[in-house]
């Protein structure tokens, strides 16, 4: 006759509720885990939040691994791709960069020394909604005739480049557009002095 | 706000559809459709923007198919809730549930065994017993293996192991004993918290094969075995005719018991459904092992925290179907206008003959209507 009472391992329906949900749960999360490792790729995104119109140069990038699955289908992934283009909305940090954020490849040089400035433009100015961004244009004020004679010459302003073409809509269900060019620094005043009563012609090479 | 709306939308709907089914149904399927999205990878703010920039007609349009299909489902879920409260009890009648029932059974009867004071005190005592007619025969032999001066120092040996066997046997014995005096002790300290247990959460210790599988079958057991263990009162029979007499206060009490039962019940269904449906879904799309974990361990755990919280809700209601046998049971025999009986063994003969009566049309019973009722009719 035993004094002790005999083991008996046995568990209740909770229990093994327990037992099956645990190990089921540990064993997918760690499956899935494996998996998001197996389909990860390293690419360059933004080091700081990058302004819109920023022309984006190596020193801008850092390297970061990713999931396939939370990359949008258009992200750029390889260096080359991304370098020599600018921001057209401004760019979150480490966030993947995709076409609709980027223009496409520009000379850097156009670039060098312009500010961003926008002109209120017509369907005329967008040559018919075709203008787009990453365009190279020749600008051009002429100044309206009067009865007394025209009062100055024409001026042009050629190689602008694009930067932008945006529609904004508004209240009343009217839209208007935005061009947005780089101007050389150099040309900001004399382009301020010109625009005034100044009908702007935007042409570009065929 | 928020209240005006809410009592106008009570006013035409039953509250207790809408708190039961109808709103379970909308977070349950409002769930469904977070994860299938973010599980995809979409941005859920993005997605709310794109929503929110669609036309108000699409709009409504979208908001009145979604809140259709969520009462449709709400309906089906009401019209199931009997479904659900008997799987929650263990009525499992397929393959795996089966096996199932055979293992949560076993379970129950192994615990309603430990928690039988009386057998167990019994076979304790039996065993003590046993134990101390052992000790009076080896102190008997011990008293007559004394040495005595004829015997030869072979024989002398041989009584000196004798002795140390007997005294090693005593020791053990001894050892036993105390050990089964502490589980008499620990037993009668905690017999009324056993007692107390199997009143609220099993079938009678003399009635193992009406053991449920599961802590709540066990619960509806007990009350639905109370009357027939008490009075011989068949509880499936009575029941519906003892029902229309309760009184209104009662009925309430027990509408509302019912539906917090039926509430916790519902949600541990759902959120069960949905950890299984969101881990499938997750893992078949290859979606972020944090999710997964998020809704597969979440759900699981909200329709285990919900089942506990439907124990809770169960003893409750348990109680008072037991006290509507005990307190209105003779307001049923003054409606059948049947003399009430003046001792317990006449209350069982009554409830026999009402048995009879009713199941096989036996009008051969003994009983006689009351008198005043009769001159009432008059």
């Amino acid at each position: 006759m035993s004094t002790s009472k005999p083991f008996k391992f046995s568990l209740s329906l909770s229990q093994w509720w327990a037992v099956v949900v645990i190990p089921v749960g540990i064993a997918t999360t760690a499956y899935l885990f494996w998996h998001e490792t197996q389909t990860s790729v390293s690419i360059l995104v933004p080091k700081q939040d990058l302004p819109a119109y920023h022309s984006i140069r190596p020193g801008d990038l850092v390297e970061k691994t990713y999931s396939t699955r939370n990359l949008p289908s258009n992200t750029f992934r390889n260096p080359q791709e991304i370098i020599g283009r600018y921001t057209l909305i401004q760019s979150p940090k480490e966030k993947p960069l995709t076409e609709k954020q980027l223009s496409s490849k520009v000379d850097p040089d156009i670039l060098a020394n312009t500010v961003a400035v926008g002109i209120t433009a017509t369907p005329a100015t967008t040559l018919g909604g075709s203008l787009q961004a990453g365009d190279i244009v020749d600008i051009m004020f002429v100044p309206i005739t009067t009865k007394a004679g025209s009062s100055s010459s024409p001026m042009l302003f050629p190689n602008i480049l694009i930067l932008d073409v945006k529609a904004e809509s508004q209240a009343n269900s009217s839209s208007t557009s935005v061009v947005v060019i780089a101007l050389p620094l150099k040309h900001r005043q004399e382009f301020i002095s010109k625009s005034f009563g100044a009908t702007l012609l935007l042409t570009r090479k065929l | 706000m928020f209240n005006d709306v809410f009592r106008e939308i009570t006013g035409v709907l039953d509250r207790r559809f809408l708190l039961n089914a109808f709103f379970p149904s909308l977070i349950f399927w409002g769930l469904l459709v977070v994860v299938a999205f973010a599980g995809a990878g979409w941005d859920l703010v993005k997605l709310a923007q794109i929503w929110n920039k669609q036309d108000v007609t699409f709009k409504t349009l979208q908001i009145v198919g979604c809140l259709s299909w969520v009462t449709f489902f709400a309906g089906i879920l009401t019209s199931q809730l009997t479904a659900i409260v008997r799987f929650y009890e263990g009525y499992w009648n397929f393959p795996l549930g089966r096996r199932l029932a055979v293992i949560g059974k076993n379970w129950h009867q192994e615990r309603l065994k430990e928690l039988d004071c009386d057998t167990r005190l019994k076979a304790i005592t039996d065993q003590l017993q046993n134990v101390q007619t052992q000790l009076v025969v080896i102190d008997n032999a011990l008293s007559n293996n004394s040495p005595q001066p004829s015997n030869s120092s072979q024989n002398l040996a041989q009584l000196q192991k004798e002795k140390s066997q007997l005294l090693k046997q005593q020791t053990r014995l001894k050892k036993q004993q105390t050990w089964l005096k502490e589980q008499q002790t620990q037993l009668e300290e905690n017999q009324a918290s056993f007692y107390n247990s199997i009143y609220l959460y099993y079938p009678l210790p003399t009635q193992p094969n009406n053991v449920m599988p599961t802590t709540l079958g066990n619960i509806l057991k007990n009350a639905e075995l109370y009357s027939f263990d008490h009075y011989d009162l068949d509880a499936v029979l009575i029941w519906p005719r003892l029902y229309n007499l309760l009184p209104n206060s009662f009925l309430q009490t027990f509408a509302e018991v019912k539906s917090s039962l039926d509430f916790m019940l519902v949600i541990s269904a759902l959120s069960v459904i949905f950890a299984l449906l969101s881990g499938v879904y997750l893992l078949i799309i290859k979606a972020s092992g944090g999710l997964f974990l998020l809704c597969f361990w979440g759900g699981c755990l909200v329709g285990w925290l919900a089942y506990r919280g439907a124990l809770g809700s169960a003893v409750v209601y348990a109680e008072l179907i037991k006290s509507s046998f005990d307190l209105y049971r003779n307001e049923l025999l003054k409606q059948m206008r049947l003399p009430l009986p003046k001792t317990p063994k006449e209350e069982i003969e009554r409830w026999q003959e009402i048995r009879e009566f009713l199941y096989s049309n036996n009008t051969e019973v003994a009983w006689r209507y009351t008198e005043s009722d009769i001159r009432g009719q008059d």
